[in-house]
């Protein structure tokens, strides 16, 4: 006996849920090839994330004298603006702020230094992050940069300086490649506040010193796992608009044997405006010692090939299935 | 698919898929809570394939098996089901139809099932065969279920999945002795 059976919409469940599985299992793959390119010889660029913070979100509203204050001072019209910071990670929430664990090893509080300007869009980062090698793990400086469509990225230690051209200052391996922040937490913070994702939200207090404090929500980005809204809190000084701290809480993200929810700090221990001169101009560049081994990339050049072969492999599977069996 | 992989998900998926999403429904008589719980242990799987230390299909399929069987008892100990991995991992889980809900339910021979469990019900305290009843053999909602028995929804939950818990006798002796132990 057959049984007449209609469209329930079971089967396509099932599928819709085999080809998300997919998807992230691709997502996972990718994640994982840029692990091992780092373990081939590369620095953990994304270890500079530790140090930075991820502002962006949803909302927007408040006083626009806050939001606007807080813009101009960091972006200053012909300055460079100079910042110190030190981040480290805590649990919010759970039993104890103290991460425990595996990931306590990678929790140790990171100084990360910053020079930027605008209009132009160019900036300088350098920091000590740990640096993956095949013989191990070591703590060295690095040091990023961006300007006029080039990212360069020098390594000491290594004696290594990669220059990459054709980079976009939008593109989302510039604003968001290094850690919740981006390489440029200053810009990714004011494109925040231009977009009217971080509002006011009254005053608080940081170890003692009042603060002016703005709020929003950290959405999805693009080249990142899908997460829910992560609370961003930005705290300036009441008088000057400077930053004092940013934390995110990465809401959704658990770390093994640890309560509560995993929280980037980013503490500004330093910030001025340079008046924007010849002396000032150079702290936005990487001025290599000695004769590091230079790679030159071409970005542009690179998305082509890599969807040129996106292409050929598309081709290959559709003749593949369109050959005769047998 | 990841090449360097010990195990090929989609092909597991491909296995499994159908009969655990029935293992599941029968040992929780409740779609959304076999979806989520369903849809969490793939998703575990994924995350934690290189973790796998095993060759054969049929060692494949008894990982997954034990993933989901771990699942399960956290939802009898909990009352509520997981969706770390989901989460991280960006997998939404399925929303259903009542059309697609009925043959879930069909396939899984929940009607069966619920008649097992409304013949072992004797066996539960009064306020918990209250709410088994209400939810497994009524079919109210949990919301509904809440407000009929005068508790929040979460004890409502609870109050069920302990019922669950109790009937596993009826529905899956390993499971039952899993949530006991752990």
């Amino acid at each position: 006996m057959t049984e007449t059976r209609h469209d329930t919409g079971y089967d396509r469940l099932l599928e819709d849920f085999g080809r998300h599985l997919q998807e992230a299992e691709a997502r996972a793959g990718s994640s994982q090839r840029r692990r091992r390119r780092v373990a081939a010889g590369t620095v953990v660029l994304a270890s500079l994330a530790v140090g930075t913070l991820l502002l962006t979100g949803a909302g927007g509203g408040g006083r626009l004298d806050i939001v606007a204050q807080a813009k101009a001072a960091l972006a200053p019209a012909g300055h460079v603006v100079h910042l110190v910071t030190t981040s480290h990670m805590e649990m919010r929430g759970g039993s104890g702020a103290e991460i425990v664990g595996p990931e306590a090893e990678e929790n140790t509080p990171r100084v990360t230094e910053r020079w930027s300007t605008s209009q132009p869009t160019r900036w300088r980062v350098a920091s000590a992050v740990p640096i993956v090698t095949a013989h191990g793990t070591f703590t060295g400086s690095v040091q990023l940069s961006y300007g006029g469509g080039t990212e360069k990225t020098y390594i000491p230690s290594l004696g290594t300086l990669d220059i990459t051209t054709s980079v976009s200052e939008d593109t989302p391996r510039v604003s968001l490649s290094n850690g919740p922040l981006g390489t440029d937490p200053v810009a990714r913070i004011r494109s925040m506040l231009e977009a009217g994702q971080l509002h006011a939200a009254g005053t608080g207090t940081i170890d003692g010193h009042p603060v002016k404090r703005l709020v929003g929500e950290e959405l999805n980005l693009p080249l990142r796992a899908p997460h829910p809204p992560w609370p961003v809190e930005y705290d300036v000084d009441p008088e000057t608009y400077a930053p004092v701290r940013f934390t995110v809480e990465e809401v959704g993200i658990s770390f093994r044997g640890n309560t509560g929810t995993p929280t980037e700090v980013v503490d500004v221990n330093t910030y001025e405006a340079l008046p924007l001169n010849e002396t000032s101009a150079a702290l936005l560049s990487i001025h290599p010692a000695g004769n590091p081994t230079v790679v030159h990339h071409d970005r542009e050049r690179e998305e082509l090939t890599a969807q040129s072969a996106r292409h050929r492999a598309h081709d290959q599977r559709r003749r593949g299935r369109q050959a005769p069996v047998g | 698919m990841a090449d360097d992989q010990r195990l090929d998900v989609g092909a597991l998926y491909a296995r499994h898929r159908d009969e655990l999403l029935a293992f599941f429904v029968r040992r929780t008589s409740d779609t959304e809570v076999a979806l989520d719980l369903w849809g969490e242990t793939f998703a575990q799987a994924l995350a934690g394939r290189g973790r796998y230390r095993g060759g054969t299909e049929e060692e494949a399929g008894a990982w997954l098996y034990g993933i989901a069987r771990r699942q399960l008892a956290r939802y009898y100990r909990r009352g509520s089901a997981e969706r770390r991995a989901m989460t991280r991992l960006g997998i939404e889980r399925p929303t259903i139809n009542p059309d697609t809900e009925a043959e879930i339910i069909h396939r899984a021979g929940l009607n069966e099932v619920r008649q097992a469990i409304a013949a072992g019900i004797a066996m539960l305290p009064e306020d918990t065969r209250e709410a088994v009843t209400l939810r497994i053999v009524d079919e109210l909602s949990y919301p509904d279920l809440a407000a009929r028995l005068a508790i929040t929804e979460q004890a409502a939950r609870q109050r069920v999945s302990r019922g669950m818990r109790t009937l596993g006798c009826v529905l899956d002796t390993q499971t039952l002795t899993e949530a006991l132990q752990t």
